[in-house]
C-alpha cells in the first residue's frame, strides 16, 4: 500500500523545492508592489515555519523532514539557499530552525527568513529538474523505507532550455518502498483563460505547455486529495497535484496542501 | 479502586521520553485518568500529564461526584495556569513560541470509583472497555472501530477551542455512569486509540480478544507484543497505553 510509511526522525521524508528564479519573477503582481519572485519566497518561508512549528516539541525540533530548494535562472541552477543551508541539497528541519538568515516581526509574532526573491535570465527548468533528479535519487537511495519526497515546483513560463517533461518522467520511476516520487507543479499566471486546479484529465487544460505540467504531475495520493477537499476543492480519482494559471498568492495554500501529504503517516491529530 | 496493570509503548521505540500518553492514578485514590496528547501540537506529553493530575485531584476529593459540563471546565480551570507556567519556562526559542502559540490538545479519560458505580468522563478517543455480565464487550465513547477514524475532539490548552467542544462538537464526548454489577469481574480497561481500535475491530470480526493476554502482562512483555501487531498491520503505530482497573 504506497505511501503509508509511518514518519519518523529514522524514517524521516523530504520536501524539494524546484523554484523559476527567471527574470519574469520580477514583475510586479496585479496592482501590488511585490513582484511573483517576492509571492514565493514569501510562500516559502512560510511553509518552513509551518513544517518547524509541526514538529517542535518542549525538548527541540523533531527531524521529521528533510527540505531542499533548487532555484533555475539565466543559465544557472543552485540552492534556492543561502548560509549554511546552501552547503547541502537536503538539511534536515531542525537546521532550518537553527540557521534563518534573519528573523522578522509579523503581527507580533517571529517571522523567520530563509529564502529572498531572486530573478534574471531565462528558465532553464529541464536543467532544474536534472538536478532535483539526482538529488532525490540519492535520497531515495539513503531512505528506502521511508515516505517517497515531494517535489513541489512553481513557474511562471516555459522552459527556455528544452523539454522538461521526459527528464520529469524518468524522475517519477523514483521512489522508496512506499511509493514513487510525488510531483506537484504550480503555474502563476495573468491567462484570460481563467485558473485550473487540480485538473482530473488533460482535457481540462487548453494551453500546450499547461498540458505538459499537468502530464508532469502525479495522482494526487489519498492524503493530498483529502486535504484539498477539506479546503473546498473538487478533487475527482484522478486528479492531479497542478495549479495552472493561478495567482502568486495561491501558492501559500498549495504549498500547504501538498506539504499535508505526509500527515496520515504522521498520524497527526 | 485497584490498578492491576499500566503498560505502555511509545511510537518510536527509540525515543520512549516522547511518548504523549499519560496514565495517571493515587494509591488509596478513587480516581484515575488517562489521556493522549496530540502528535501535531507542542508538549502535548505535558498537556496529558496534567489533564490527569488536575483531573485526578480534584475527584479524589469530591464526596458524591456529578460528572457534567462543569467537570470538564472545572478541569481545564485547573490545568491551564499549570500549563501556561510550564510554557514559560520552556518557550525560549522562535519555533517554540510560534508552536506554543497553536495552543496542545489531548483526549481525557476520567474515572471515577463510587460505592455502587463507575463514573466515566471521556472526551476524544481515549476508551473505557469492559464485559457486561452477558459476555458482550461494552465501550465508550467509541463503540465502533471505524469511529476512530475521524478526528477526535479533544481539550485545548487555550480557551479559544471552547466554543467547539461545549458547542458543536459536544455530541461527541461525554459521560457514563455504570453499576458495578454491570461489569464482568468487576473490572475496567482503559486504552488509547491505537489500542481501542485494535480491540474493538477484533471483537467486531469475531477474533480472540487480548484483554486477558494483556492483564497478565509486564511492560516488556507487553512492548514485544505492540511491535509484533504493529508489523503484522493490525495495530496502527501510535503511542499505546493500556491500564486494567479492579472496582471490587
Amino acid at each position: 500500500m504506497p505511501y503509508k510509511a509511518e514518519i519518523s526522525r529514522s524514517n524521516p521524508t523530504a520536501f524539494m523545492f524546484v523554484i523559476d528564479q527567471s527574470g519574469s519573477m520580477a514583475d510586479p503582481v496585479g496592482t501590488t508592489d511585490l513582484s511573483r519572485a517576492e509571492f514565493v519566497c514569501d510562500a516559502l518561508n512560510r511553509v518552513v515555519i509551518n513544517l518547524i512549528t509541526r514538529s517542535s516539541k518542549s525538548e527541540g525540533v523533531r527531524d521529521y523532514f528533510q527540505i531542499g530548494a533548487i532555484g533555475y535562472g539565466g543559465s544557472s541552477v543552485g540552492p534556492a539557499l543561502a548560509g549554511p543551508l546552501a552547503d547541502k541539497t537536503f538539511n534536515p528541519i531542525s537546521d532550518f530552525e537553527r540557521y534563518p538568515l534573519r528573523i522578522e516581526q509579523r503581527d507580533g509574532m517571529p517571522f523567520p527568513i530563509w529564502f529572498t526573491p531572486q530573478a534574471g535570465g531565462g528558465t532553464p527548468m529541464r536543467k532544474a529538474m536534472r538536478t532535483a533528479a539526482q538529488a532525490l535519487a540519492e535520497w531515495c537511495d539513503d531512505y528506502p523505507e521511508s515516505f517517497p519526497p515531494t517535489l513541489l515546483h512553481v513557474t511562471d513560463g516555459e522552459p527556455s532550455d528544452g523539454d522538461p517533461e521526459p527528464i520529469v518522467e524518468q524522475l517519477k520511476s523514483l521512489g522508496t518502498d512506499d511509493g514513487e516520487v510525488l510531483i506537484l507543479n504550480l503555474h502563476t499566471g495573468q491567462s484570460k483563460s481563467g485558473p485550473i486546479k487540480f485538473p482530473g484529465s488533460e482535457e481540462e487544460v487548453t494551453d500546450g505547455f499547461g498540458k505538459i505540467l499537468f502530464r508532469m504531475s502525479s495522482v494526487l495520493p489519498t492524503a493530498i486529495a483529502s486535504a484539498a477537499r477539506e479546503r473546498g476543492y473538487q478533487v475527482n480519482d484522478n486528479a492531479r497535484g497542478f495549479f495552472f494559471n493561478v495567482e502568486p498568492v495561491e501558492i501559500v495554500e498549495f504549498f500547504e496542501i501538498g506539504t499535508r501529504a505526509s500527515s496520515q503517516a504522521m498520524m497527526l491529530r | 479502586m485497584k490498578i492491576l496493570r499500566s503498560l505502555t509503548a511509545p511510537k518510536e521505540p527509540d525515543h520512549s521520553e516522547s511518548n504523549e500518553d499519560f496514565f495517571f492514578w493515587e494509591a488509596q485514590g478513587k480516581a484515575c485518568a488517562m489521556s493522549d496528547g496530540a502528535s501535531d501540537s507542542f508538549d502535548s506529553r505535558s498537556w496529558a500529564r496534567i489533564l490527569c493530575q488536575s483531573f485526578t485531584q480534584i475527584y479524589n476529593q469530591v464526596a458524591a461526584p456529578q460528572l457534567d459540563d462543569k467537570c470538564v471546565a472545572l478541569v481545564l480551570s485547573v490545568a491551564r495556569p499549570f500549563f501556561e507556567k510550564q510554557l514559560k519556562t520552556i518557550t525560549t526559542s522562535w519555533s517554540k513560541q510560534l508552536a506554543a502559540s497553536r495552543g496542545s490538545f489531548a483526549s481525557l479519560l476520567g474515572v471515577i470509583d463510587e460505592p455502587r458505580q463507575v463514573s466515566i468522563l471521556a472526551v476524544g478517543d481515549t476508551v473505557a472497555i469492559w464485559m457486561d455480565p452477558q459476555g458482550q464487550l461494552r465501550s465508550f465513547t467509541l463503540r465502533k472501530s471505524l469511529e476512530f477514524s475521524k478526528n477526535p475532539v479533544l481539550l485545548g490548552s487555550e480557551s479559544k477551542t471552547d466554543s467547539l467542544l461545549f458547542g458543536s462538537e459536544h455530541s461527541r464526548w461525554g459521560f457514563i455512569t455504570i453499576p458495578k454489577v454491570e461489569l464482568q469481574s468487576k473490572k475496567l480497561f482503559l486504552m488509547t486509540d491505537a489500542l481501542g481500535h485494535y480491540v474493538l475491530n477484533q471483537y467486531e470480526k469475531n477474533r480472540p480478544l487480548p484483554l486477558d493476554l494483556l492483564s497478565s502482562m509486564g511492560q516488556p512483555d507487553f512492548q514485544s507484543w505492540v511491535l509484533a501487531q504493529r508489523q503484522s498491520g493490525g495495530l496502527h503505530k501510535d503511542d499505546t497505553t493500556f491500564a486494567l482497573l479492579s472496582v471490587d
